[in-house]
Order: C-alpha cells, then structure tokens, then sequence
C-alpha cells in the first residue's frame, strides 16, 4: 500500500507536465479575487457611509413653530444640525404663490454656518421694513450677537407657509399666523 | 567564462522559460490594468449611486403651467439629473435637459405642465440611474 502511495505521489510530483497551466490559471484566480474582492469591499464600505449619513438625517429631527415676529426652529434629535434654508411661500394680492428662499448657509458677505446643537432652538426673526435680497435673488439673513438670525423680510400681515431645510435633508414646515 | 557561454547545450530550455515567463507577466499585467480599469469605472459609475441621496426642498406650480422643483443634494457624490418624469411620462427640462448639482448645493428644475389642477407624481432620474420619486398637488 505504501509502496503504491509512493509511486502514485512521486508521479505526481515528479511530472512537470501542465505546471505552467496551473500556475497560469493560479495567477488568473488570483486577480479575479483580487478584483471582486475589491470591488465589494469599496460597495460595502459606501454602502456603510451612506448608512451613517441616513442615520444621521433620521437623528436630526427638527421642528419650526412661529410667534409673533419671528420663528423658533428645535434640533429634537441627538447631533448638531445645520441649517441650510427656509422657505417662504407667501399668498400676495394677485393670488399667485411666491415662493422664496432665506439662504442660511451664507448671504453676499460672510458664511452663515447655523448650527443648532442637540436639544437646542434658534430663533429667527423678520426685520426690516422692505424684503432685502443676496445678489443670488435669496432673502438676506444674518446672524446678530445673540446667535440669533435675522431675516431681512418684513413682519407678515398674512399667512405665510414657512419650511425649514437642515444640511443633513430634513424638512419641517409651520405656518405663520399674523394673529400671533 | 568562455566555456560557459560557447556552450550552447540546455540554451533552448532557457530561451523557452524565458519567453514563456515574459508571455505570462505580460499577459497578466494586462489583464490586471484592464480589471483595476473596469473597478475604477464601476466606482465613479453606476456604482457611485450608492452615494447619491437627494430631497425635493420646494415644488411651484407657477400660474403660466410651468412647475418649478427645488432640490437638494445632500448626498456624498455629486449629482448629474438627466431625465424628468411627470406621471410616467419623460418631460424636457431647463436647464438644457442636464443639471448638475455638487455635494452641499441646491438646484432648481423648471417643467411646463399646463394649468390642470391635480396631483402630478414626478420622478427625477441621475446619470448613474438613481431615481427619486414624489407626488405634488396643484
């Protein structure tokens, strides 16, 4: 039995026969491998940063309610959140709806960079006696020494539907009562 | 020395390895550059959807049948929109029926519909394939 072994193994071995193939096709497998195995994981790691940054978004619930002359804005979830817009949709005379922007990220001179942090509010408040515009057509905002913004949008004496955008994709929306 | 090189005995075997050895490398090499090619295409291509993540900030139904879509990229790659659906139909868009939008930034689509009041379901669709989906009402 062993002697049958030994002649089967040194046959095996000892015939150099098809060896360029096998360490032909070795080397195939291996960049195959090589390749896939990169692939997945370069899907897999994306996959888990765009789950970060959904998880992120689902934490970063914020609401808006309004009081007179202005509106409160809440982080209710457990990271800071950045403010990116808020929108203004606005019934005039004519009956047709205007829509306009407060850009909150930055107006005609400086980065705004509004950030709420957890479990905290901001106000924002409408001032001036004329709606001033960023030379991108959005209304000016500006941050005063209170860390509060100011909207440079007249006190409305009508309702206006107002819609807070955070950087993170999260939309909540209030309508403001010129009762309040 | 001069014994070794005017020895021509076994220099076939050599020449043979030698060759063989250089078919294989090079071979390889170029399947590997075309493998490493085709990973980086698949990466910044359809496979770079997996980034893209974008929320419709506001939708204006104008009194003169147009429609104009607000949108968001909050995402990690930056967006290229390429087609507009509105109830399954594809519509034209400005600006010229392309609109890139970068990581952070915000981008506006003007549609016309006509001044039928109703919900219009529309669908926004990237180069890489992503689509993003919403119904509105006039």
């Amino acid at each position: 039995m062993k002697k049958m072994q030994k002649s089967f193994f040194s046959k095996l071995f000892g015939n150099r026969k098809g060896t360029a193939e096998i360490v032909g096709s070795v080397l195939f497998l291996v960049i195959l491998l090589f390749v896939f195995t990169n692939v997945y994981l370069w899907h897999d790691n994306a996959s888990r940063e765009m789950n970060g940054v959904l998880a992120e978004k689902l934490n970063t619930p914020v609401s808006i309610s309004a009081f007179t002359g202005g509106l409160n804005v809440t982080n209710n979830g457990g990271f800071e959140v950045g403010l990116s817009r808020l929108w203004l949709q606005n019934v005039t005379n004519t009956g047709e709806m205007d829509h306009m922007y407060v850009d909150l990220e930055h107006n005609d001179f400086e980065e705004l960079n509004v950030y709420i942090v957890a479990g905290d509010e901001i106000q924002l408040y409408f001032v001036g006696e004329n709606v001033v515009l960023n030379s991108d057509g959005s209304i000016r905002a500006e941050i005063d020494e209170n860390g509060d913004i100011l909207v440079w949008y007249p006190i409305p004496d009508h309702y206006v539907r107002c819609k807070i955008l955070t950087t993170l994709g999260n939309m909540r929306a209030c309508t403001y009562d010129p009762t309040y | 020395m001069i014994k070794l090189f005017n020895n021509k005995r076994g220099v076939s075997p050599v020449v043979s390895a030698v060759i063989m050895i250089l078919v294989v490398m090079l071979s390889m090499s170029a399947l590997f550059g075309f493998f490493v090619n085709y990973s980086r295409d698949f990466q910044t291509g359809s496979g770079g959807a997996v980034f893209e993540s974008m929320t419709v900030e506001d939708v204006w139904f104008k009194d003169n049948g147009e429609a104009e879509i607000w949108v968001y990229n909050f995402g990690k790659a930056d967006l290229n929109i390429t087609n507009v659906y509105v109830n399954n139909n594809e519509i034209g868009f400005d600006p010229n029926n392309n609109l890139y939008i970068a990581v952070g930034e915000h981008g506006n689509i003007t549609v016309s519909l006509g001044s039928a009041s109703g919900t219009y379901h529309f669908k926004i669709v990237t180069a890489r394939g992503t689509s993003f989906e919403g119904s509105y009402s006039r």
